[in-house]
């Protein structure tokens, strides 16, 4: 007799095969609910359906393709996204998107959502009113300030495209004074010299896949300079290519910099000398391309490399190398921004590095401004400081603020939670509460993005287009049909076009040849930007350099703000994904902290989670602290974003505020702070997680006799390879990694216990100055540990090399996580929620891990199994490249490569036979279905 | 004596009528674990399916190139209804549902766990037919579930058939 | 013995009534008489050793008159025994024709089985008369028997049970190994308790009911205390099999009425265990009405049983029946449509009236209603009107934008008349 038949004659007696015995129990019994009319467009069930808009968590705008469902909710059939994914061939991104893009969607399903329409009433509450009695409010405040002749004024973050052209044609026909735009990380110093130098109010695009030598001097390429997601996919591509060389120059530490090749960290707001040298030295060597008019180099100083060592305190000779490579180059790329023009001699650094481009002939080759960003409606910080003398003076009576948060961003010293007051009433257009909004007297709820139709341009020979992929899901307006409204009822005009008609009407006039339909799939089309030659104007360069001569004091104790990969300027800091992925730098993900130099600590004695007493002049916080390798002594960095005001006032010639604040006092409190730091440890202590690249390969570990019977594979055996070369650690994987799988967001609490639920995470290694960054995901083993422990036969290796995990078999025990070395199993402490409306974007393919049940990356095996499915429908295997787990599919370097190891010819088999390709804790002989190809050592300081 | 007579047979008694009780019992079980549950509209597959002939993809739409086999919508009712059998009082409570445009909320007979993943098209096109698993519905007034749907029974079919056994296969 | 299936006709509703009727006596009959045969073997066999172990003529009579009373007449087994339980098998037959349980192909070995069974237990009856002391080699022969046969009834439980679960028919397609469902086993104990309940019961009746016994002679009145004794026992373990088997029962084939059913049957079984407690408790003067009482009411227990058995076998394989009805039903309706046909030819019918009748619902002349106006879609077929008629007898999806025309059942004649009327209604 089977052992199953012995156990059924045991339970025979039991009253409960009755209960069991039929799949009807009260608990699971469900509606099964039709629709009402089938739907227009037809939609497969179980099948996504991928519509084609453009992101807009910033100002970068990458086209997204979005993965929509249909799901029964509330007794009602309704489609809504569950996945973003970049839209491939789109310019700006190509199918790739960054953490940020990744997370969109916490903020379409934000519990605190604007929901309708609010008014500040006499207690300084926020009560619901109708959009009609809203308007009428805002209509009557604006007639009574035309009436006593003063202005209506309306700010806004960046705006371009369909938005910007409504705008600019309501405020001349409604009477409202169009304020500068205002964007907390506008690089003006930047742009301010491109224009001086070559006339453009734009930030060019670094063409970087086309230089061969790339100088970039603060910059943060990775985290939000310009086109990251471009950028990373950029340099990984030169990367693969070998003969690539980037030097990073940086105060600080940032992403970028631990990715350069060599990482070079001058002296705070000491930059410019480095590039100064440069520049002379181009000329006196006579390797300028573009010989520089007299009356410009004589503004230029003549430095000495021994001068340059003593204002940088970079030594001779890493100078001299410097200077060799970029001269060895033919196509040297420099690029300055981020911290290192965001400060005093910021303005002044970014004209040199402009005339080093022009010298260097790399304007219109690396430097290119047909594919320029459009700067010339945003406001510097000047431009905003003088209408708000205006705002004091009263005489601006309404003021609308949409998409932006100045009050968090802009300097603390302008007192803006004053000034705002002084307006009769102050309109608020945002999605999400913030310190702004908590200032208006009336808050109008904007769509997000993904409810709305739109046109934005990212590039100015790029139009992409916005279209909804859901029906609002609260009472709320886009932006444009506000405009409209108001519009209208303000003039009384009878044609009542809405916004949706508004920006079609436009794209038939741009693309007349293609039709509606292609243009909506396509995500994008081009538009004709004017292209006539660069120049560069003499006079205003030379009045520029004159204008702002750098200063040559070197300050102590300096605090830099920068961005952050994770929140941007701040305004992405309330989407709860973002906040419980770590930051790759310090691994810490809740809460804030400020980076310290080991010297520092050392000299300090401050250990991690410490509490810091952090002050500079007036101003004070406390903060804890988080030891920071590669960090100069001396030097502090606070993400701006985990501040509620930006503490710096002071700005550069240029208007834009400095990015660092000197002269920090810092203390202990004596008191810890439960900060998450997720990462066991800073280094891999030789373990050789990281194995860097030898030319001659010798295998660490003899091969070691096998305990079990080897598996056999028969069709496939599906693998990965992690090109640690090109990785930056940028995170965009573990975000979509959470999207994909619906992995809970377990909060801080959970974090501090260590009970992250993380499927995939960045493992940062520091040796000395260097990381790498390791992505750590289940891998898959081929003798898995955690198979053998598994008493219920849970966890079992699948005939396609797949380290199954069956949820509803496990029953919790643990072994398996004790037992995996690479920490890649996650527990599930508690039963978690998904509150509507989060619990729309849920993933169908994936099922929800329930309490005291242990979970894993599965190689994305629902995508494994669909792309089967279609294989089979036409009679094939499946190919290489059809199967694209989340992390591959987002990742912008191209660093993760899925497949069939069984094909030799797939992408992923010659990978893993490649002369680079090592197992982490390869002596452990657990056979990884994961490869990781080791990255060239780094040069360092 | 005479009470000594009585004894034996009252034990008997009470022996057995405990054990009348239980079957009662468990009468009551039954009826709360295996409820056909009231459907909002008496829909009769054996006059659809079994005396008008119509097949299962006529409503079933999706049943061949999806997981689901889809369930009509009420316009797809309404398109034949409108005028066929308009009297009928059940036909009537569907007019009502459509003039309300108010989805038919059915109560789902073929349950099957949310951790599983289940594929019509795949047995559809493996020639697996419908009634092996929804029984002979032509024959069924009111559908019934006639099978366990259980996954031992699943994997004897699988194994008869040779149909692949990896648990993700089905688990997801 | 497949051929049988072919055979087969499919069986009409009064037909499927029927056979259910029949199955419950069948089993009724087949039972008690199985029952008291083997009882009968059994009590002989153990008066049989009893006379071994202390020499007295008395016991060995017994032993003789259970082991030869007129259940062992050769054509009374052939009558009672053999036939009934082919004919059942043939009932089940007929009853899952056309569904991949294959009774016959389990039944060929209960048959086989209780064959020889049967055979070897008429051998030790046969014995039993001839040779005034017979030897161990003829106790061996009876226990053999009655093993075969219990086997044989072990295997056809499983067949019965198996009939409960329509999802596993196509996949369990041995009988070995057995307990191909966890309801097997209270069954079989439900049989076998039964069994010996209503033998001793029989027994009782034919001895002291019938033929007047005295239970003056020790070994009578011996016999009446085990009888009486077993019976009460049994009767008593019994229901607790049943409320077991009602436990392992799929829920397809239960119902409310089953329940209710299976309590009132547990009643009668107290009746049946007073009766025989009573006997037991009797001293010599052993009244006679009694055991005549034992064993109607005996006799109902068996057929409440029977009717409980078989109506969860009916109600599992429900669907099919009604299936096999339909089929029959078709069947009939050809035949009837034949013979009307050959009417039809004689008087004409009047296609106005069927179309005004049938068609109407759906379709206009001139105007969309459920299907296409009739204007629109006529002309393709004239000249064509024998496709119409086979379109209208077994419609196909034409036109996408229009709901499938479901099969308005009209006969061919009705229909050839039906478009010879709307041929005359278009230009």
């Amino acid at each position: 007799m089977r052992r199953r038949d012995f156990i059924k004659l045991l339970g025979v007696a039991s009253s409960a095969s009755v209960a069991t015995s039929c799949g009807l129990t009260p608990e699971n019994s469900q509606k099964l609910i039709p629709y009402l009319v089938p739907p227009d467009r037809e939609i497969i069930p179980g099948k996504g359906m991928f519509l084609s808009t453009t992101c807009t968590e910033c100002p970068v705008h990458c086209g997204i393709s979005v993965q929509v469902r249909d799901k029964v909710i509330q007794n009602r059939h309704r489609q809504v996204p569950i996945k973003i994914e970049g839209l491939p061939g789109h310019p700006i991104n190509d199918g790739r998107l960054c953490i940020r893009g990744q997370a969109a969607l916490h903020r379409l399903y934000h519990a605190e959502r604007f929901k309708q329409p609010m008014r500040r009433e006499g207690d300084g509450q926020f009560a619901p009113i109708s959009w009609e009695e809203a308007y009428q409010v805002i209509l009557q405040h604006m007639a009574k300030v035309k009436s006593d002749q003063r202005k209506i004024g309306y700010l806004s973050g960046r705006t371009t495209g369909a938005l910007a052209e409504l705008m600019d044609s309501f405020c001349t026909h409604v009477g409202v004074e169009k304020l500068p735009e205002y964007e907390p990380l506008f690089p003006a110093s930047v742009v301010n010299a491109s224009f001086a130098l070559f006339g453009r109010k734009e930030l060019p695009e670094y063409r970087i896949d086309r230089c061969d030598f790339l100088l970039s001097v603060g910059a943060d390429l990775l985290e939000t300079f310009g086109n990251p997601v471009q950028n990373s996919r950029r340099i990984a591509a030169q990367r693969k290519k070998g003969t690539f060389r980037w030097v990073h120059l940086e105060p600080h530490v940032s992403l970028t910099g631990l990715n350069a090749t060599q990482r070079l960290t001058p002296k705070p707001d000491s930059e410019w000398a480095v590039i100064a040298y440069l520049l002379q030295r181009v000329h006196q060597s006579g390797r300028a391309k573009k010989t520089l008019p007299g009356s410009v180099l004589q503004e230029v100083p003549q430095l000495s490399i021994e001068k340059v060592e003593e204002l940088t305190g970079i030594p001779k000779e890493k100078l001299q190398h410097l200077e060799e490579s970029f001269f060895a180059s033919d196509r040297p790329l420099t690029i300055a921004g981020g911290v290192s023009t965001a400060s005093q001699n910021g303005a002044f650094l970014a004209a040199l590095t402009g005339l080093l481009q022009w010298a260097t002939g790399q304007v219109g080759a690396t430097v290119d401004y047909t594919t320029a960003v459009d700067y010339s409606s945003v406001g510097s910080a000047a431009a905003m400081e003088s209408w708000l003398k205006e705002l004091d003076q009263g005489r601006i009576g309404v003021l609308f603020i949409s998409r932006c948060n100045p009050v968090g961003t802009a300097p603390q010293s302008w007192q803006l939670h004053h000034r705002l007051k002084k307006a009769d009433l102050v309109v608020g257009l945002a999605d999400l509460p913030d310190e702004t909004t908590a200032l208006c007297d009336i808050i109008l709820p904007v769509s997000h993005s993904l409810e709305s139709w739109g046109e934005v341009s990212p590039r100015k020979d790029v139009a992409s287009v916005l279209q909804p992929v859901l029906d609002p899901i609260y009472e709320t307006r886009t932006e444009g049909d506000i405009l409209l409204d108001l519009y209208r009822l303000e003039l009384g005009a009878a044609e009542t076009v809405d916004y949706r008609e508004y920006v079609q009407k436009r794209w038939r006039k741009a693309s007349s040849s293609r039709d509606l339909p292609t243009l909506m799939q396509q995500g994008y089309y081009s538009v004709s930007a004017e292209k006539r030659p660069v120049r560069l104007r003499e006079t205003r360069a030379a009045n520029l350099l004159r204008s702002a001569r750098p200063q040559e004091k070197t300050e102590a104790a300096i605090v830099y703000f920068p961005p952050s990969l994770r929140f941007y300027d701040g305004r992405s800091r309330r989407l709860p994904l973002l906040q419980e992925i770590p930051d790759p730098l310090s691994s810490v993900s809740y809460g804030r902290w400020i980076a310290v130099s080991v010297a520092t600590a050392k000299r300090l004695g401050i250990r991690d989670r410490d509490e810091l007493r952090l002050g500079i002049g007036e101003w004070e916080t406390q903060i804890a602290a988080r030891i920071q390798p590669g960090l100069p002594e001396g030097v502090f960095v606070v993400y701006r974003d985990q501040l509620d005001a930006y503490p710096v006032h002071h700005l550069n010639p240029a208007g834009e505020p400095l990015s660092f604040l000197s002269g920090a006092r810092l203390e202990k409190t004596g008191a810890r702070v439960a900060l998450p730091i997720l990462s066991g440890s800073t280094s891999d202590h030789e373990r050789g997680i990281i194995a860097h690249f030898k030319e001659e390969k010798e295998s660490k570990h003899e091969p070691q006799v096998q305990m079990y019977e080897p598996h056999e594979h028969k069709v496939y055996r599906w693998a990965m390879a992690i090109d640690l070369e090109a990785c930056t650690g940028c995170s965009a994987c573990v975000a979509a990694c959470y999207q994909e799988n619906n992995i809970p967001l377990v909060g801080k609490e959970e974090h501090v216990r260590g009970r992250e639920m993380a499927w995939i995470r960045i493992e940062p290694y520091y040796t000395g100055e260097e990381a790498e960054f390791l992505p750590m995901m289940c891998q898959q083993c081929d003798n898995a540990p955690c198979e053998p422990v598994c008493p219920v036969y849970a966890t079992y290796h699948n005939p396609e090399g797949l380290n199954a995990q069956i949820y509803n078999r496990c029953v919790g025990t643990r072994y398996c996580s004790n037992n995996c070395p690479y920490k890649a199993r996650r527990f599930n402490w508690f039963d978690h929620e998904w509150p509507e409306p989060l619990s729309w974007g849920l993933n169908p393919d994936v099922s929800l891990r329930n309490r005291g049940v242990m979970e894993k990356c599965t190689f994305c095996v629902h995508r494994i199994r669909s792309a089967k499915d279609a294989a089979r429908d036409e009679d094939r295997l499946v190919l290489d490249g059809e199967v694209v787990p989340a992390c591959a599919q987002t990742c912008p370097a191209d660093a993760i490569v899925f497949g069939n190891l069984l094909d030799p010819e797939s992408r992923v088999a010659k990978l893993a036979r490649s002369g680079r390709a090592y197992h982490v804790l390869e002596e452990l002989n657990t056979q990884p279905a994961v490869t990781y190809l080791s990255p060239h050592k780094k040069e360092g300081e | 004596m005479a009470v000594k007579r009585w004894i034996v047979p009252s034990i008997f008694f009470v022996f057995l009528s405990g054990l009348a009780l239980v079957l009662l019992g468990q009468n009551l079980l039954w009826k709360r674990v295996y409820r056909q549950p009231e459907q909002p509209i008496a829909f009769s597959h054996e006059i659809h399916v079994g005396k008008l002939n119509l097949k299962c993809t006529t409503c079933h739409t999706t049943v061949e190139k999806s997981i689901r086999a889809g369930v009509p919508a009420v316009a797809t009712c309404m398109s034949c209804h409108k005028a066929v059998a308009a009297d009928r009082p059940q036909v009537q409570k569907l007019r009502e549902f459509w003039e309300k445009k108010e989805p038919i909320p059915w109560e789902k007979i073929h349950n099957l766990p949310p951790h599983v993943y289940f594929s019509h098209k795949r047995h559809i096109q493996a020639g697996i037919d419908c009634a092996t698993c929804h029984g002979e519905v032509r024959v069924m007034p009111e559908i019934r579930q006639v099978r366990s749907l259980k996954m031992g029974w699943c994997v004897d079919c699988h194994r008869a058939k040779a149909a692949p056994l990896d648990c993700y296969t089905c688990h997801k | 013995m497949e051929f049988l299936d072919r055979l087969i006709l499919y069986p009409s509703q009064e037909h499927l009534v029927l056979i259910r009727v029949l199955v419950v006596l069948l089993f009724a009959l087949h039972f008690s008489f199985l029952a008291s045969y083997l009882g009968g073997a059994s009590f002989s066999l153990l008066f049989f050793l009893r006379n071994w172990r202390e020499e007295n003529g008395n016991d060995w009579h017994v032993a003789r008159e259970l082991g030869t009373s007129p259940l062992f007449r050769i054509n009374v087994v052939l009558l009672l025994g053999i036939l009934p339980l082919f004919t059942q098998f043939l009932f089940y037959i007929q009853v899952y024709h056309e569904t991949d349980f294959r009774v016959f192909a389990y039944g060929r070995i209960v048959l086989l089985l209780a064959l020889i069974g049967f055979a070897l237990l008429q051998q030790y009856s046969s014995r039993l008369k001839k040779d005034a002391t017979p030897g161990v080699a003829t106790w061996l022969t009876g226990a053999a028997g009655i093993g075969l046969l219990v086997v044989a009834v072990f295997l056809y439980v499983n067949v019965e049970a198996l009939a409960l679960f329509p999802e596993k028919w196509p996949f369990v397609h041995r009988i070995v190994p057995v307990f191909v469902v966890e309801n097997v086993l209270p069954r079989f104990l439900l049989i076998t308790s039964l069994s010996f309940a209503f033998a001793s019961g029989f027994y009782l009746f034919l001895y002291f009911g019938w033929e007047k016994r005295s239970a003056e002679q020790r070994e009578w009145n011996y016999l009446r205390k085990i009888l009486s004794f077993a019976g009460t026992l049994f009767s008593l373990v019994t229901p607790l099999f049943l409320v077991w088997h009602f436990y392992t029962a799929p829920p397809f084939a239960l119902s409310a009425g089953a329940f209710l059913f299976g309590a009132a049957t547990v009643f009668l079984f107290f009746v049946v265990a007073i009766l025989f407690y009573n006997l037991y408790q009797q001293g010599k003067g052993l009244s006679t009405g009694r055991p005549a009482w034992l064993f109607v009411s005996m006799l109902m227990v068996v057929i409440a049983v029977g009717v409980h058995a078989e109506g969860l076998r009916d109600r599992a394989s429900r669907e099919h029946q009604k299936l096999l009805a339909l089929k029959a039903a078709e069947e009939h309706a050809r035949i009837a449509e034949i013979r009307e046909e050959r009417l039809a030819a004689a008087q004409k019918v009047d296609g106005e009236t069927i179309f005004n009748q049938v068609c109407a619902t759906c379709h206009r002349f001139d105007s969309r209603l459920v299907g296409p106006p009739l204007q629109e879609v006529l002309p393709r077929y004239r000249g064509k009107e024998a496709e119409l008629i086979s379109f209208i007898l077994s419609p196909t999806r034409k036109n996408p934008d229009y709901p499938p025309m479901p099969n308005p059942g009209l006969k061919k004649f009705e229909a050839g008349a039906v478009v010879e009327y709307l041929m005359k209604q278009i230009p």
